[in-house]
């Protein structure tokens, strides 16, 4: 990378093909106007006694909805989001965005339970207001259906979701190989819409998107005080973390704008969420696979499986296929981290790992994370150093 | 044996179909042909929202409920194939909403999952304090007549365009049995006082991400006069109109403030592109005339089966009242003795 001698003195290391994603400068903060293009601003600041910079590396579901969080619990700060995709390109895009959730075995399940409620209770909100349509956010109703009895016929979140009782007998006569269902309303929340939704949401709070790959996340030192790590599998790299991996998923997005529910397959390899501009149609789940590519077998495969739950998908056209790699993770993480070179020190909250549950978590560890991130800043603001945060 | 369905909405359409497949097979000389003036995407059936439900109180004619559920499982069972949308057909889940406690519908066990609603539901609709969720089914009328009107091509039944002016003229054309599906105009064959047209307004607009249906209810207007809002395939109808008596075929501009600020008010995602409107008139009637009446004109005698007068749940009832006029039809061939053996039933 090259090291350029800026004017003021000092030197950084200037990253290559630096552009803000939005070339207006905002400049909205509560400390009045400055001149801030990407990294360059940490020149004409003194020690965050005023603004904390903020950086959030990734701009997926939890990049976002961290950064829309971060200001409306943090006093004084400034908020960069980072990442080397946006919208549509992130693997929040792929994923059908349905609020069922993904069981933890790592994180307990009343945690689980509070983001799952927090997440969903904001999100109904939005769907019953004039912003549903912009945000990508409204209610679907279907079935949860099962080959042989599940374990737990009463699932943690039932009381969740709005209206959740099993399926009658009449009901289960549409699924000949199933023997048990679940019959609940939820919500759908849309990765194209809702994501730019949120991006819309950063910036009239004065956040900048900046579209640049961190290889290391020294590279946000000085310019930045706190860093929000949210790139999911990136966290391998970034964090140095071997328990994150990928479990692929390739799913088809299909026209069938008669079917107006969704349908899961209790083993979550099979299922049809009905969207606004398509049917998502999935999946697999691939572990330890990081291969990008449709693979042509597996679409045929997903398509015949999903024909057998519902045959009127013999109709749907323009079928394109997909592919995303769910960070995975036994647990959520969600942790500060004081990272420490030589007299360097740079807090770091990690906020990533939902693997295939992150629409349906998103908000409360969103929430959850920018509390970390406030306590971070309260660490900064106070003059006795700190050994460990 | 030459049979004229006069009319060419659901009922007609489906009268023909249901009387061609029952008894073609053992009636050679069956020839059945469909006389209308107006035709797909022109007629009533092509402005209704398509869905299965009828109205709340039990009907004066108890068939009428046995027609309703013949006509739910005849529909359900074609669900399961991959024409289901082709024929306009798909299931749809949704909300009915009170003022006040009201007791359960008779046919709660016919539609799918009935069940009321919840505390937490029912905050989604502040103007409401009861209501009911369960799975019914979408028809789409245009989507349902185009497919209908394929079946029947291919079965080489014959359609005409015309405007029939009297039953005689029918009758001295050479029909052997009439198949009157004239819907509301069926006065204007033969005078029905009991016959009144339910003018309907509706709007459609583009609002895929609803899913669900919203009917709302206030036995102070009268079925059909409070907000509904009906996904169907491709676009949602918007409607709340119910005016006996009016024949204006003209779209009003209250009926339109009227369907367009109580349905947001219901519903305020509804921020949606409006694509079109249009009226329609529910043949309404205290019951449904299905039956048998002969005519004379001149020497010969003309058997002439009514089926007409649906109100607003033609679609609901359709299958069922079709395969009763094929009973009735089934009647004449027998006293005529054209029957060779029993027909199979369907």
């Amino acid at each position: 990378m090259p090291v350029v001698n800026s004017p003021m003195g000092g030197s950084f290391a200037f990253p290559q093909s630096l552009r803000a994603r939005d070339q207006l400068l905002t400049g909205k903060t509560s400390v009045g106007a400055r001149a801030f293009c990407g990294f360059q601003g940490c020149f004409f600041r003194d020690r965050p006694m005023d603004t904390v910079r903020i950086a959030v590396v990734g701009a997926g579901l939890m990049g976002l909805s961290t950064a829309v969080c971060i200001p409306t619990l943090v006093p004084r700060c400034s908020v960069t989001v980072i990442a080397d995709k946006f919208t549509p390109d992130t693997t929040s895009d792929v994923a059908a965005g349905i609020l069922i959730p993904h069981a933890y075995p790592d994180t307990p399940v009343h945690k689980q339970k509070q983001w799952f409620r927090e997440t969903f209770d904001h999100l109904f909100s939005i769907a019953n207001s004039a912003e549903a349509g912009d945000a990508g956010v409204y209610l679907v109703s279907g079935w949860q259906i099962f080959r042989s009895m599940p374990t737990e016929e009463v699932p943690f979140w039932a009381d969740v979701v709005l209206g959740f009782r099993k399926m009658t007998e009449a009901e289960l006569k549409k699924f000949p190989q199933h023997v048990f269902g679940q019959a609940f309303t939820t919500l759908k929340c849309e990765g194209p819409v809702y994501l730019p939704w949120l991006e819309k949401r950063v910036k009239r709070s004065g956040g900048l998107m900046v579209p640049q790959r961190i290889e290391d996340l020294w590279e946000l030192h000085p310019s930045f005080d706190i860093v929000v790590n949210c790139s999911g599998l990136g966290s391998r790299q970034l964090a140095g973390d071997s328990t994150i991996f990928p479990v692929r998923g390739q799913v088809l997005k299909v026209q069938a704008p008669w079917l107006k529910h969704f349908i899961r397959d209790g083993s979550g390899l099979t299922y049809i969420y009905p969207g606004t501009s398509n049917v998502t149609l999935g999946g697999t789940r691939q572990k330890g696979d990081w291969n990008l590519s449709p693979d042509a077998e597996i679409s045929r495969d997903i398509f015949s499986r999903c024909c057998a739950l519902e045959p009127s998908l013999h109709r749907a056209c323009d079928i394109r296929e997909k592919v995303g790699l769910r960070p995975s993770r036994p647990g959520i993480r969600l942790q500060k981290e004081l990272l420490a070179q030589d007299s360097r020190r740079l807090p770091v909250v990690h906020h990533y790992g939902h693997g295939s549950g992150g629409f349906s978590m998103h908000w409360g560890t969103a929430l959850e994370a920018a509390r970390l991130v406030n306590e971070c800043a309260q660490a900064l603001g106070s003059p006795a150093p700190k050994s460990k945060l | 044996m030459r049979v004229v369905v006069i009319g060419a909405g659901v009922i007609g359409l489906s009268t023909a179909l249901c009387i061609h497949d029952r008894y073609q097979p053992v009636l050679q000389s069956l020839d059945v042909r469909v006389y209308a003036d107006r035709f797909t995407p022109l007629t009533n059936t092509d402005v209704a929202a398509g869905l299965w439900q009828p109205y709340l109180s039990n009907p004066s004619n108890p068939q009428e409920t046995h027609w309703n559920q013949q006509t739910f499982d005849y529909l359900l069972s074609h669900l399961h194939s991959p024409n289901a949308a082709d024929m306009g057909l798909a299931l749809i889940s949704g909300y009915n909403l009170f003022h006040e406690a009201v007791p359960d519908p008779s046919w709660k066990d016919i539609v799918l999952g009935f069940r009321k609603l919840t505390p937490r539901e029912l905050d989604m609709f502040p103007d409401y304090s009861y209501g009911w969720f369960n799975t019914s089914l979408i028809l789409e009328g245009k989507r349902y007549l185009q497919w209908l009107t394929e079946r029947l091509t291919e079965r080489g039944v014959k359609f005409s365009q015309r405007k029939v002016e009297s039953l005689e003229e029918v009758a001295r054309g050479g029909a052997d049995v009439i198949i009157n599906c004239t819907g509301v105009r069926a006065g204007e064959l033969q005078p029905d006082p009991m016959l009144q047209p339910g003018r309907g307004q509706i709007i459609k607009v583009d609002a895929p991400w609803m899913k669900h249906f919203i009917v709302t209810h206030d036995p102070e207007r009268g079925i059909y006069r409070s907000p509904y809002i009906i996904p169907g395939i491709r676009e949602v109808t918007l409607g709340g109109i119910f005016q006996l008596g009016n024949w204006s075929e003209v779209n009003n501009i209250q009926d339109h403030k009227s369907i367009w600020e109580g349905c947001c008010r219901l519903e305020p995602t509804l921020k949606a592109e409006i694509v079109s409107e249009c009226t329609g008139f529910r043949p309404v009637r205290p019951q449904v005339r299905l039956e048998r009446e002969r005519l004379r004109f001149g020497p010969s005698n003309t058997e002439l089966i009514h089926n007409y007068g649906h109100g607003g749940y033609g679609l609901t009832i359709h299958w069922g009242c079709a395969l009763e006029a094929a009973k009735l039809f089934g009647e004449v061939l027998e006293e005529r003795k054209l029957l060779r053996m029993p027909p199979s039933h369907l």
